[in-house]
């Protein structure tokens, strides 16, 4: 689904990413892992298509298309979906707006008809339950005045409403308290399907308790030093980063 | 006619074209002191030889270079290190180099918050400070410049260069005689070179029947830092126009000020930050503390020109009325022409915070003792960037001094001095 | 979406720039008494208000147009535009809908106005005022039911000499600045509303001004007055044809509020405002000014600004009675070259009174945008308070946003807080939307709209409904 190859990034004058290749094949979930700094949040926005990143090298691959050239919001709808580390707040922008004015747009993209409000309103009721999310949050602005955790939560909720085919979580689990961990988790379990990948970007072990990825790698240094399977997590968390490095020789 | 003649005479031109600005003039809309200035515009300045008896000699522990002007003469200064050069402008003028004087008594019409009173003040100046500090000299002791006012008017000129990556610290300190009206019509410019570093204090404690007008005028080329602070304590009248211009990439600058009143005291602060080219920033905090039938007024204006991108820039300003005969005007303006700029400003007018002022009673202080603590910590936010901590000191105590029973704070600070 | 040329997405954009082809009577360009003799004779008015109006321009000449405002035209010439238009009607004015002529009605309904419907439907009364004359007000028997007058001002000078008397320029006095001293020479038509002691108004008054003919200057006069505990709320559309010369429009507006009494005035401003090249567009210079004279008066402003090439503007409230309440949400747009240099005045003269000031200023293209602004706290207005936040939104590199705002305070107990922020679109709020699926263009109108919100939130609902659109119209090929 996922193919990435050799892939260099800059961000300013700086080079995060130093020729990255990762294949993500669908119903498989990935897990991240890496020191501060390593290029994981890098690679996430460069897959979403965040402005200020610039491919110097290699490329993506996403169901067999070259994803650089879609802008954004082509990529969402083409089924990718980032869930924000940092969700921005947007004053005065009311969440279901945002969602219903996103899946719409989708749906024109892919020839389907609107959804009108009752339809929305119902889908939207029933994927808030999910994440165990106030209703009342519905009718706020994006994330304005939102907890750390109501936030994350509220990705949990967009990503399950857009129902994507690539899920990009970049560290969802920062943050939050053990409550909300198991609450975001039982959703992103909930999505688990074999059309569906999940890319999960983090620095702990922690939300990997909760779900057991298929595929652990390593990133550090701007490269991806190792690659394992649920085992090499926990190894990573009873030992560190620093002997991938020292067994990558850097 | 000399040169310097020809130069003086223009500046008189345009002074006299302009005259004392009026309140019909936008910047001018709440401080008209055409009555009061009148009688010292065309008061001849004293002889070379000023008395120098009764020029007091405050902050004696702080290890400074020392100059004293009297009545806007040079008297007396001490020797500047290595690097630093420094000349009386009385000395440069009469050896009447043509390009150094004109660069020296040029008027500009068309500098921010320019006035007759700056034209008056080329065409009178009989002296000043001239200095060059060399690229990369930092200077490690503060220039202490102690300006009396006896009697008259005084119209002192400060030129100071920073070349790259110099550092200077300067503290203008304005006090006059007691029993006598005058007028101090000061301008002091400042030249930052690429990295260079300037803080600058201006300490107005004039007498109580005099009138003070300061302008600071400050260019900055890339990367260099300003930081100012203005405080106005003394002075029957007292306007400080400060202009900043941020000329190259990422010039940083900090303008800081409080003003306390009280009496019939009346103090305007105008400042202008032109933002001129990218990555700069700027920060502004006013403050001020009004009794009695003060007047205070605030003008803080920043300017974000085209093509000045990334500009980050935040002003404030606040007020505490204390009586219910003071006024302030304050009108903090944001003027952006591009962007891609992040600017916030604000201003207040208020008074002390009910729940802290309950807050320190349920603690056991008296209500007018804790009415004095939370103005003295509303003052002191501003006064806690001034350094040398010497300065900071004498500053604090100078304002503290003036609020009503000073006597409680005093001790109180003592207790805090004595604890830290 | 984009796909017209820029000046022809100008043209796009401005949807009400067609021209009415009716017959109207105007007079010649120029003006002097005779002209103000002659505009008083066509409205059979008393002398009283003729003298009126003889000293209005007698103060005028003495005056000069102000130039402090951050915009910038070539001079007007006062004796080129037509001081009186008025589509030719037979005999007297209509007294019913069906008498107005229909072209006229078309005009109505082509700007989304059906004054039918209105008066079917909708069941808010409308006065239209079309060039100098005011040519149909609807629903007027139920108004009257509950004592509410409202009508053109022309007929209430006729039908209420007194209430007219009483109230005109007790606000704005003729002598009060140069656009205003110029409309009290020469205004021609406008509304009247009076609600009477503890009336409350049993619907939406509106007004829609449209300027037609060409060469002719609109001065139209509003007076609105809410006796004792009466409550109205006002609402005011504004548009005009495309012309590539520039059409002069300065209106005043008076509001008196008696004690208890609340007035809600809303307005949705698109006149004409030129083209890319600023061209042609509407010069809007307007005195708004309320007088909250009773105790616990409330005067409400709110204005959805996008039209007009040059906006001069200042909706005030003098906060005179004790408890008094004003406030003012505004949303200002200019694009292209138009120039909006618009606020608010709060005079606070009572004790406790309160004041709100909201303000979003949007700039894109080559537009810019000044909010100017006044709060005063007058010695003896004890325990007021005012608070201002005006925020700046910037598309665009070539735009200006520029804050002034004056704050003057004499009294101790008063507490004034002034908040301001420029900025540009946050690059992380439209990469959210984006990452949501969300087309730019439509993150940006959703921002936009989102930045607006606390105004757009004052509006009656038809009125919020039209605001949105009218933002979304406007940003149409402004953001790039």
């Amino acid at each position: 689904m996922l193919k990435i190859e050799n892939l260099h990034v800059r961000v300013e004058d700086k080079d995060i990413l130093k020729g990255i290749n990762l294949e993500v094949r669908a119903g498989e979930v990935h897990a991240i892992m890496g020191p501060n700094g390593s290029g994981k949040s890098t690679l996430s926005n460069v897959i979403a298509g965040r402005p200020g990143y610039t491919v110097t090298e290699g490329r993506i691959l996403y169901q067999g298309r070259d994803l650089l050239r879609l802008t954004p919001e082509e990529r969402v709808w083409e089924g990718i979906f980032l869930a924000f580390q940092y969700p921005v707040e947007i004053p005065g922008v009311n969440n279901t707006y945002l969602l219903k004015a996103g899946v719409n747009a989708r749906r024109r993209h892919q020839g389907l008809p609107e959804l009108d409000a009752m339809d929305f309103m119902r889908l939207v009721r029933e994927k808030a339950k999910l994440v165990e999310l106030d209703p009342s949050f519905l009718a706020r602005g994006v994330n304005e005045g939102f907890s750390g955790g109501e936030k994350k939560r509220n990705e949990i909720f967009q990503m399950a409403v857009l129902e994507p085919t690539l899920a990009l979580l970049d560290e969802t689990d920062s943050g939050l308290d053990i409550d909300a961990l198991r609450i975001v988790a039982h959703g992103v379990n909930q999505l688990r399907s074999p059309e569906r990948a999940m890319v999960l970007v983090t620095h702990y072990q922690r939300l990997l308790d909760y779900i057991e990825p298929d595929v652990v790698h390593v990133l550090a240094d701007g490269r991806i030093l190792k690659t394992g399977d649920a085992a090499l997590a926990k190894e990573l968390e009873t030992r560190g980063y620093d002997w991938v490095r020292k067994e990558a020789g850097i | 006619m000399s040169a310097i003649d020809r130069l003086r005479a223009q500046a008189e031109a345009v002074f006299a074209r302009h005259g004392v600005p009026a309140p019909r003039l936008e910047h001018w809309k709440y401080t008209d002191i055409r009555r009061v200035v009148a009688p010292f515009i065309d008061h001849a300045s004293p002889a070379a030889s000023a008395e120098q008896g009764g020029v007091p000699n405050p902050l004696r522990d702080l290890d400074a270079y020392r100059v004293t002007f009297v009545d806007g003469r040079l008297v007396d200064g001490d020797t500047l290190p290595d690097g630093v050069r420094v000349r009386s402008l009385a000395a440069v003028l009469a050896e009447a180099r043509g390009e150094e004087a004109s660069r020296l008594l040029a008027v500009d019409e068309r500098a921010p918050l320019f006035n007759g009173l700056v034209a008056l003040n080329a065409a009178r100046a009989c002296d000043g400070l001239v200095i060059d500090v060399a690229d990369g000299v930092c200077v490690q002791k503060p220039l202490y410049v102690l300006h009396w006012g006896a009697v008259g008017a005084a119209h002192p000129r400060h030129w100071i260069r920073l070349g790259r990556h110099a550092e200077l610290t300067l503290i203008e300190h304005y006090l006059s005689d007691q029993e006598q009206a005058g007028l101090t019509n000061g301008v002091t410019r400042l030249e930052l070179g690429a990295g260079a570093h300037a803080r600058h204090v201006r300490l107005q404690q004039e007498a109580r029947r005099r009138v003070h007008i300061g302008r600071l005028e400050a260019r900055q080329a890339r990367a260099s830092s300003l930081v100012s602070h203005s405080i106005a304590l003394g002075g029957a009248w007292s306007r400080v126009d400060i202009a900043c211009t941020l000329a190259d990439e990422a010039a940083r600058c900090r303008l800081d000020g409080l003003y306390l009143l009280a009496g019939r005291q009346h103090a305007d602060h105008h400042t202008e930050i032109e933002h001129g080219a990218p990555f700069g920033v700027s920060r502004e905090m006013y403050r001020g503390v009004l009794d009695g039938r003060a007047r205070a007024v605030f003008n803080g204006r920043i300017v974000v020109r085209e093509g000045a991108v990334k500009t980050d820039s935040a002003q404030r300003n606040a007020n505490l009325l204390l009586s219910d005969r003071a006024e302030v005007d304050t009108k903090p303006e944001l003027e952006i022409y591009n962007d891609d700029v992040q600017c916030a400003h604000g201003a207040t007018v208020g008074q002390l915070d009910a729940q802290q002022l309950f807050y320190l009673r349920a603690r056991g202080l008296s209500e007018e003792q804790a009415r004095q603590l939370l103005t003295f910590a509303f003052a002191d936010e501003v006064l806690a960037g001034i350094k040398p901590p010497e300065v900071r000191r004498y500053v604090e105590r100078a304002a503290f001094g003036k609020l009503p029973q000073a006597g409680d704070i005093a001790s109180m600070l003592q207790q805090a001095g004595g604890a830290a | 979406m984009n796909t017209l040329k820029p000046e022809d997405a100008a043209r796009q954009e401005y949807r009400a720039g067609f021209v009415t082809d009716i017959e109207s009577d105007t007079l010649p360009p120029g003006l002097n008494e005779e002209v103000i003799r002659h505009i008083s004779a066509r409205k059979e008015e008393p002398d009283w208000l003729l003298e009126w109006r003889l000293s209005a321009y007698r103060h005028w000449l003495k005056m000069r147009e102000p130039h402090w405002a951050h915009v910038e035209y070539p001079p007007i010439d006062y004796q080129a535009i037509s001081y009186y238009s008025a589509p030719k009607a037979k005999g007297d004015g209509p007294k019913s809908l069906d008498e107005v002529d229909p072209k006229l009605l078309e005009t109505y309904e082509k700007l989304g106005i059906p004054l039918r419907e209105q008066e079917m439907l909708a069941g808010v009364a409308v006065d239209a005022v079309f060039d100098s004359v005011s040519v149909a007000t609807t629903f007027r028997e139920k108004l009257a039911e509950a004592g509410v007058i409202f009508c053109p001002i022309s007929e209430a000078v006729r039908e209420y000499p007194e209430l007219v008397r009483q109230y005109l320029g007790s606000v704005v006095p003729v002598q009060d600045n140069f656009f205003a001293a110029l409309n009290s020479a020469v205004f021609t038509d406008g509304s009247f509303v009076y609600v009477p002691k503890g009336v409350r108004c049993p619907m939406e008054l509106s007004t829609y001004f449209r300027i037609n003919a060409s060469n002719t200057g609109q001065f139209e006069r509003t007076l609105i007055v809410a006796d004792a505990g009466a409550y109205v709320s006002y609402l005011e559309g504004c548009t005009a044809p495309m012309r590539d010369e520039n059409q002069l429009h300065a209106a005043v507006v008076e509001l008196i509020a008696l004690d208890d009494a609340e007035i809600k005035y809303s307005t949705v401003q698109n006149w004409y405002p030129g083209d890319e090249r600023g061209v042609g567009g509407i010069y809007n210079f307007v005195t708004k000014r309320a007088d909250c004279r009773g105790a616990r008066s409330k005067v409400s402003w709110t204005q959805v600004e996008t039209g007009s090439a040059i906006t001069w503007k200042y909706p005030s409230c003098i906060l005179r009675g004790d408890d008094a309440v004003g406030e003012f949400y505004s949303v200002a747009l200019t694009k292209m070259r138009q120039q909006a240099d618009t606020g608010t005045k709060m005079v606070h003269l009572g004790k406790r009174t309160r004041s709100t000031i909201v303000s979003k200023g949007i700039a894109a293209g080559m537009g810019q945008q000044s909010y100017r602004g006044l709060v005063r706290i007058a010695r003896g207005a004890e325990g007021a308070r005012n608070y201002t936040q005006c925020d700046s939104l910037l598309l665009g590199d070539k735009c200006g946003a520029h804050t002034f705002p004056y704050i003057e305070v004499k009294e101790p107990t008063a507490i004034v807080e002034h908040e301001a922020t420029t900025s540009r679109i946050g690059e992380d709020q439209l990469f959210y939307c984006r990452a949501r699926g969300i087309p730019e263009e439509d993150a940006v109108n959703l921002i936009v709209n989102g930045f607006c919100k606390d105004v757009f939130n004052e509006l009656p609902m038809e009125f919020a409904v039209e605001a949105n659109r009218l933002m979304e119209v406007s940003l149409e090929g402004a953001v790039g």
